[in-house]
């Protein structure tokens, strides 16, 4: 059993290496998640896979987390679901070929609902642009699409303050609609 | 690639810059900036366009981004609802929108789930226990509390009227609604938090989150005695008043509150206070940022707040006084005078340091408030010279009497008397909440709660029993084809059967399921290692030690075989194996598995499981006689628990009460009895929950009065603790046995034999039918004996010594050791010499006292035993 908890601390004492065993963590977890609702499985009552995301995010909000706590767990958090969502995109992509369309159900996330798969895969493309330009907005994109945050949240994580980071976004956003040939090609 | 920073930067501030500008003036705000740069300005311009488009992923994002949601519990079901939505994050957990999973009627609820840490404090029974208050408080403005309950994981979870609204502040703000409307709001506030103090129930939470208003413009007060809930153990004993442990949200809590006093209503009334501020000012009395609890707890029990008629005057961070002035539809100086004199008067009155000095409700806030706004004198006064000189006497630390505590008193009162009540009913309460709490798990029974029956009613539990009867018939037919389902259910049931103590059907429920999961999943899975868990669980409650063995051995081995499996949990089976092992005197096996629970548990860090470790690890050192490492290990255990759970916990008392036992026996007298005493007040303090725990105490203490002579203390503490004893475990359990024995030797010492013989003889039988160690049956034997010789019974107790003797020497089955206790096997020897030599059987008497000299050469012998056995064979030479 994997202690959850420490290898967090860990990571956010400079780790690099319990970093690297976070994302991979919670990308099995996701993996597995999605493995289970692609299968159909039906839902064992007594043995439910923990919500371990959930369960992690609820340990730490509260008692003595400090916001350094929340940025590296949903960094963590955004990139493995960056990594779940976008491999599944990318291999859905090739099976629609072959004509079998399995659909991944990741309720309530909301960038699961609204980009298409093609989006998805050019959004990460776009994104890897952007992280060697600007990383900060490149961040703050990957935790509000896929650490579901808020921008309440992101500038209280990001100590910075809310029209700052609508500021950030606004500019990513335009950034990364040209790059994945929006708007604005004349 | 590498970045051009600087042009990205230029970038990125033309981008803003023309953004902000209206349409018109863009072309010749870029003209101006790039110049002859076409490139750059293409950049700004494709950005331009980018900036502005309408419909895409990203738009579809940001309108479907109302919460942040990477939430896997939504689409779960927790009972019979099924979570939909995510409706909000608070303090204590969060809150869904769900909808009856079972689609027999549409109805729509809020649940909260109740953050994972704050879970530990919490019990379903004491849920339960308080249930029925908060069910019954029923107010427009009061959400309704339907029910609630604990996840597989053990967090609790409150099924709760769904109402859609706003915060009260947002609310005003979002409608520039005029002072006026918001005081007439506020009364109505008021109004609904008076309804529930006039029912016992303090909020202990009100803030504006849980205040919210609906598209009607109707208030809806959220979450009433949930805090108490969630932070509080139940307070049965008015001798020892509890406090609220934690503060949730310190904004709006009380200095009072904050410094941990116990909960009232006047906590509530400085809460609406704190909104009341609010709700005319635009801002809080005093400003959060930045500040440590303990500033903040500093600056809340001493600093006064500015009056709201010169604050509304001073801006804030973030907005002007005019900003603030004209979301309530008025301008500063106006308002300023609408607020200065009563509206002062009140606000302040309500955020008095003083629980005593505020007003005595909400109703008469509300009332004040009123009467305000009716243009009528207020009641709330400003500070008068005689106040402010007893201030500075209790700033002086001089007692000051204070006439309101009298009526203070009279609450209390009321408040105790009721609890009284309902601590006389907790035992039929107590089968009724399990058995409400079965049809939560259950999840297709339909009726909300089992008919209500008087407490007194004797055929309560039959009723129960042809429900779960009539409930599992119902489960095997319609689920005859699914096997999972079938098993999860009659699992279930069989489990709320063990706890309404139908043994039997719980046997053949827990059995059936068991069966179900071999077959369906096979012998090695972890589906069907839980039923076998279930099984040892169950017999191990009742007592019958091997069968719970023999179940737990099979759940681990099979949990060993899934050690990778992050379901598995070899500690928790390790555990629950090793007690039951303990329990039948295989000391050294226990040993070993505590051990290997022990030593993974505090790998992963320790907390509460390595105390539950420790705690049991020593109790097999206590069998051993290893008592240094048992106080040790104790130690650990008691300062753990008594950190995480605090000291009035099941928990904290049980490993309390282990450790008075060790230094009771390592002869540290004066402080075993101290330590017991406290565990038996923090079992008290329990009330039904600390039963089990109290009659163990009480055991333990009657036996050190017992030393001490004091008979009649030791008849009163065995008398309660053998009531609770039968009650609550059945007549065949090792501590009824215990409990016999001590009441024995009790009856023997005030010469009631009829009585003694009684005991002794229930004991023995208890002790063989349960197959009790080799040691305690021996000691059972042995005192058995000697009762019956010193009632001049002779030729029965002879018997008993020689069996007694049996077992000390080992041999009766292969491999049987020695028991290895000179001292005591010496004393089965002259017990039993005396015997034969008062029925002459002289040369036999001498065998058995010259055997006891030996043993008694041991050192742990008493000098007096020596002498007594010398002079004893010296007697028979002659």
């Amino acid at each position: 059993m994997v202690d959850f908890t420490s290898t967090l601390r860990s990571a956010q004492a400079g780790d690099a290496d319990a970093a690297r065993r976070l994302a991979a963590l919670l990308y099995d977890e996701l993996r597995e998640l999605a493995r289970r609702e692609m299968a159909a499985e039906r839902r064992d009552h007594t043995l439910q896979p923990t919500a371990l995301v959930h369960e992690a995010y609820l340990r730490l909000v509260d008692g003595d987390a400090t916001f350094a706590d929340r940025e590296s767990f949903f960094a963590a958090a955004a990139n493995a679901i960056r990594r779940v969502l976008v491999d599944h995109a990318r291999k859905r992509g090739r099976e629609k070929r072959g004509g079998g369309h399995v659909r991944v159900p990741l309720e309530g996330l909301d960038v699961a609902e609204t980009f298409e798969d093609h989006e998805l895969v050019a959004l990460d493309d776009a994104l890897g642009e952007l992280a060697r330009v600007d990383p900060t907005k490149a961040r703050i994109v990957e935790l509000r699409f896929f650490a579901g945050m808020s921008v309440e949240e992101l500038a209280k994580t990001l100590k910075t303050s809310e029209s700052t980071l609508q500021r950030e976004w606004r500019m990513a956003r335009a950034w990364l609609r040209e790059r994945m040939g929006g708007a604005g090609g004349h | 690639m590498r970045v051009d920073t600087e042009r990205w930067r230029r970038l990125e501030q033309l981008f803003h810059r023309a953004a902000d500008l209206p349409d018109v003036d863009r072309a010749k705000f870029l003209d101006a900036e790039c110049g002859d740069d076409a490139t750059l300005r293409a950049e700004v311009e494709r950005l331009l366009a980018n900036d502005r488009v309408a419909d895409d992923a990203f738009s579809r994002f940001e309108a479907a981004k109302r919460e942040p949601a990477v939430d896997p519990l939504l689409g779960r079901t927790l009972g019979v609802w099924a979570l939909k939505e995510r409706l909000g994050e608070g303090g204590m957990g969060v809150v869904y929108r769900a909808e009856r999973a079972d689609g027999l009627f549409a109805q729509e609820v809020a649940i909260k789930l109740v953050r994972a840490e704050r879970a530990s404090d919490w019990s379903l029974r004491r849920f339960e226990f308080e249930r029925r208050t908060l069910a019954a408080l029923q107010h427009p403005s009061i959400a309704r509390l339907y029910d609630g309950g604990t996840t597989e994981d053990g967090r609790p979870y409150f099924v709760m009227e769904l109402v859609r609204g706003e915060p009260i502040g947002r609310w005003c703000e979002a409608r520039r609604l005029t002072l006026e409307r918001r005081l007439e709001l506020f009364v109505r506030v008021c109004r609904a938090v008076q309804f529930a103090h006039q029912n016992l129930v303090v909020h202990c939470d009100l803030k504006p989150a849980n205040v919210l208003i609906d598209a009607g413009g109707e208030p809806h007060l959220l979450d009433f005695g949930i805090a108490r809930l969630v932070e509080e153990e139940p307070e049965l004993d008015l001798a020892a008043p509890r406090t609220l442990t934690r503060v949730l949200t310190p904004e709006y809590a009380s200095p009072e509150q904050l410094a941990g006093k116990p909960p009232t209503t006047s906590i509530d009334v400085y809460a609406l206070g704190v909104m009341l501020y609010e709700l005319v000012t635009g801002r809080r009395p005093f400003a959060t940022e930045s500040r440590s609890p303990a500033e903040w707890e500093r600056l809340v029990r001493e600093a006064d707040p500015e009056k709201p008629s010169t604050r509304v005057l001073r801006p804030d961070a973030t907005r002007e006084p005019e900003a603030i002035a004209a979301a309530l539809a008025s301008t500063p100086s106006s308002l300023r005078r609408a607020l200065r004199g009563d509206l002062d008067r009140i606000v302040l009155m309500a955020l008095r340091k003083e629980p005593e000095r505020r007003y005595a409700s909400a109703q008469e806030l509300a009332d004040d408030v009123e009467r305000q706004l009716r243009g009528e004198a207020v009641r709330a006064r400003g500070d008068s010279f005689g106040y402010l000189a007893s201030k500075f006497v209790r700033r002086h630390r001089v007692a000051v009497f204070a006439g309101v505590v009298v009526l203070a008193a009279l609450v209390v009162g009321y408040v105790s008397a009721r609890r009284a009540e309902r601590r006389a009913a907790a035992e039929a309460e107590h089968a009724r909440a399990e058995a409400d709490s079965f049809q939560n798990v259950a999840g297709f029974l339909m009726d909300a709660f089992l008919p209500t029956q008087p407490a007194e009613d004797p055929a309560w539990q039959s009723r129960a029993r042809e429900r779960v009867l009539a409930h599992a018939g119902r489960v095997r037919r319609q689920f005859a084809d699914d096997d999972h389902e079938r098993a999860n259910l009659l699992d279930t049931l069989g489990r709320v059967a063990q706890r309404l103590e139908l043994v039997d059907d719980a046997r053949t429920l827990i059995g059936e399921a068991a069966a179900i999961r071999e077959h369906a999943f096979g012998a090695d899975s972890l589906e069907y290692a839980i039923s076998l868990r279930h099984t040892g669980e169950l017999e191990f409650q009742l007592g019958a030690f091997p069968a719970a063995i023999d179940a737990l051995t099979r759940a681990l081995e099979i949990h060993r075989a899934h050690a990778e499996d992050r379901h598995a949990s070899v500690d928790v089976i390790a555990n629950d194996l090793a007690s039951c092992l303990r329990n039948v005197g295989r000391a050294a096996e226990a040993e070993a598995l505590h051990r290997e629970a022990l030593a993974l548990r505090r790998a992963r860090g320790g907390g509460l499981p390595l105390a539950e470790s420790l705690n049991n690890l020593a109790g097999v050192h206590i069998d051993r006689g290893e008592l240094a490492l048992a106080t040790e290990e104790l130690r650990e255990a008691l300062s753990i628990r008594e950190t995480i759970l605090g000291e009035a916990e099941l928990l904290t008392a049980q490993t309390r009460s282990n450790l008075a036992t060790v230094l009771w026996r390592a002869g540290e007298r004066d402080e075993a009895e101290r330590e017991m005493r406290s565990a038996e007040s923090a079992y008290r303090q329990l009330g039904f929950d600390g039963e089990d725990g109290l009659s163990v105490v009480l055991s333990n203490l009657s036996a050190m009065q017992l030393t001490r002579r004091d008979y009649a203390a030791a008849a009163a503490s065995l008398d309660e603790a053998s009531a609770l004893q039968s009650r609550r475990f059945g007549a065949d359990h090792p501590l009824v046995a215990s409990t016999l024995v001590q009441l024995a030797v009790l009856h023997h010492a005030q010469r009631r034999d009829d009585r003694a013989r009684e005991c002794w003889t229930e004991a023995l039988r208890i002790r063989r039918a349960i197959s009790a160690p080799r040691r305690e049956l021996a000691e059972t034997l042995y005192g058995f004996g000697v009762f019956l010789s010193d009632v001049e019974e002779c030729d029965r107790a002879l018997p008993l010594f020689e069996e007694a003797l049996g077992l000390h020497r080992g041999g009766a089955a292969p491999g049987e050791e020695p028991l290895g206790d000179a001292v005591a096997c010496g004393r089965v020897e002259y017990a039993l010499g005396l015997c034969l030599e008062r029925l002459e059987r002289l040369d036999e008497a001498r065998t058995h006292l010259e055997r006891a000299a030996e043993l008694f050469a041991d050192p742990a012998a008493s000098a007096e035993e020596r002498e007594r056995v010398a002079t004893r064979l010296a007697g028979l030479v002659r």
